[in-house]
């Protein structure tokens, strides 16, 4: 019960947070706290570079810093969408030049790791699946990166995608269906 | 290969990325966003948006709808604020509405705004429904539907048909039934007084001039001195002037371009619904919000009179963008807009409402901003620059 009225008292500052955050740069300060590893981790989980994922969370955050006065969200909630879907946006900007693309691949490939499995999961061929991935259009690879890297939940992807939360679940169905048709074709070209 | 959805999690979560992120950028990136946000406020101040700039991101918004929807949703208003209003009769008076009474289609423009600066809707009614033309809405089909109470906005350009919902309307049907409505029932008002004012000349036409007053408002109507027919009718209140010009009756329209239905194959869309029985201060006070943060770039506009409404759909759109709203909240906005307009337009307070925000920033608690005596108040309401509101006596209100 405690728990509960200090999550709500917390959110009700959150709230307020964000339009004090319009005009106050101590408030900006505090959301910018409460995001930037949010943000940072979905860079590095979309681009496989620290680096580079340090690129793009700053264009994310000096984005939020010349739009926040005009940002008509009210709620932290509504705040954490907007600055995902800034996020996603820089981050796909930044892979559709083919030349990053060979360099995400590479550094990919050598910067992640799998472990061993110790349950009945498949084994998992990293170079191979991230190729993969990049191949599927871009906005399919932000729904990738923010549900399976994220863990965000359907109702939150669908509100940063601004998409319906039943076309997201068919676009993921779709989508992993093409994963495999990919991985498939990998694994028909490598034998 | 993984089989579904929870073997693809379990696949992801056996990677080992290092996203451990880095103390020196965090800090410095800090930093750094504060400054450009500490820039941001001074430039803002000094921004103007080039007209061409202005015009490109009109053309290409996929949203010019969404804002151009609750324009025309006020421009419903416009018709029924105007009807609204009482008209007088004499001998030559009666002649001149004969028409109105007979007819069972009409043709007219609604004007608002001074002249030079007038924005021009028009409107074909049938039964009733009426397709109405907006500005900037080159290429849009808008039908409104009285008995159904919705708004139909078709893009033919993009094959979207966009449905608005227009809740709590008085039972009303069309412009042809209202004033024939009118005028029966005003005919039998013993208090009335026209005034012939003789001939005057308009658009090359040779016509005799009515004026009715009644309490504030004043209304000229226009006549075709050879047929009687009525050419134009005017409107005029404190707050605003509304003139219907060109007006024809009994117009042979087709009827395939009032139809309610969407084309088949269109994408439809229902943006829910303004209500017109709610009518309150703090919806109201929400649109003033939005006008200042999302349209006018942090300040108050110059007027909220119907003719910067109208005429608001692009700078709206455009401040949408600016706010990097999704679809859903851009359509959740504009009906909040939409909503708090009811109250100034049905404004159901003691004489007139005064706007004073020209030059206002938000936030701005010093400065107030709008003010109006609440019926069966003594004090007045005073909305300031924070868009607070207090009670205020008559002798302290602002000049």
């Amino acid at each position: 019960m405690v728990g509960a009225m200090a999550k709500l008292v917390e959110q009700a500052e959150d709230d307020g947070l964000v339009l004090r955050a319009h005009t106050q740069a101590d408030a900006l300060g505090r959301l910018y706290e409460l995001y930037y590893e949010r943000v940072f981790r979905f860079c590095v989980h979309r681009l496989f570079n620290k680096e580079i994922a340090e690129d793009v969370t700053s264009g994310v955050f000096l984005e939020v810093a010349r739009g926040i006065r005009r940002f008509a969200g009210r709620t932290e909630q509504d705040f954490g969408n907007w600055v995902y879907a800034i996020a996603a946006n820089q981050a796909n900007a930044y892979i559709r030049k083919t030349s990053r693309r060979k360099k995400l691949l590479a550094e990919a490939a050598g910067s992640v790791r799998a472990c061993h499995s110790t349950d009945d999961a498949p084994e998992l061929d990293w170079p191979v699946l991230y190729a993969a991935i990049l191949r599927l259009k871009p906005k399919h690879q932000t729904i990738v990166t923010l549900r399976f890297f994220e863990n965000l939940s359907y109702e939150q992807i669908a509100q940063i995608l601004n998409v319906k939360d039943a076309t997201l679940r068919v676009t993921v169905h779709r989508i992993l269906e093409k994963l495999r048709s990919y991985l498939r074709t990998a694994k028909d070209t490598e034998a | 290969m993984f089989k579904n959805e929870a073997d693809f999690e379990k696949l992801v979560s056996r990677l080992h990325i290092d996203a451990e992120p880095n103390a020196a950028h965090r800090d410095n990136l800090r930093r750094q966003m504060l400054s450009v946000f500490n820039e941001t406020a001074q430039q803002s101040q000094k921004t103007t948006t080039p007209f061409g700039v202005l015009r490109r991101t009109i053309m290409k918004s996929t949203f010019t709808k969404i804002a151009a929807v609750v324009a025309v949703v006020t421009a419903v208003l416009i018709g029924l604020n105007f009807l609204g209003s009482p008209l007088g009769t004499t001998p030559t008076f009666a002649q001149v509405v004969q028409p109105i009474l007979n007819a069972r289609t009409a043709s007219l423009d609604i004007l608002i705004g001074e002249q030079g600066s007038q924005t021009v809707i028009h409107d074909e009614v049938m039964g009733p429904r009426i397709r109405r033309t907006v500005p900037g809405m080159k290429g849009e089909a808008i039908i409104i539907d009285f008995e159904q109470q919705k708004i139909l906005t078709i893009d033919h350009s993009k094959k979207t048909a966009v449905y608005v919902g227009l809740r709590g309307l008085p039972d009303l049907k069309n412009y042809v039934e209202m004033l024939r409505d009118l005028i029966t029932r005003l005919q039998s008002k013993p208090d009335f007084q026209a005034e012939n004012r003789g001939a005057q000349e308009i658009q090359g036409r040779d016509c005799l001039v009515f004026v009715v007053s009644a309490g504030n408002e004043t209304i000229t109507i226009w006549a075709d001195a050879k047929t009687a027919l009525p050419v134009r009718i005017e409107q005029k209140t404190p707050n605003m002037l509304i003139a219907c010009d060109n007006l024809q009756f009994d117009v042979a329209f087709d009827e395939s371009l009032f139809s309610m239905e969407a084309p088949a194959g269109y994408v439809v869309q229902d943006v829910g619904g303004i209500d017109f029985s709610k009518s309150s201060e703090s919806a109201f006070i929400e649109t003033l919000r939005i006008w200042a943060e999302i349209i006018e770039e942090g300040q108050f506009p110059d007027s909220i009179n119907l003719e910067n409404v109208v005429k608001i759909g692009p700078k709206f759109d455009q401040g949408m963008k600016r706010a990097g709203l999704t679809d859903q909240q851009q359509t959740e906005v504009a009906m909040r807009w939409g909503q708090g307009l009811v109250f100034i337009r049905f404004f159901k307070g003691q004489g007139q409402w005064h706007y004073a925000g020209q030059g206002v920033k938000l936030g701005d608690g010093s400065k107030p901003i709008f003010w109006y005596q609440p019926k069966d108040s003594q004090t007045w309401r005073v909305i300031y620059g924070d868009l607070s509101a207090k009670d205020v006596a008559p002798e302290n209100l602002p000049q």
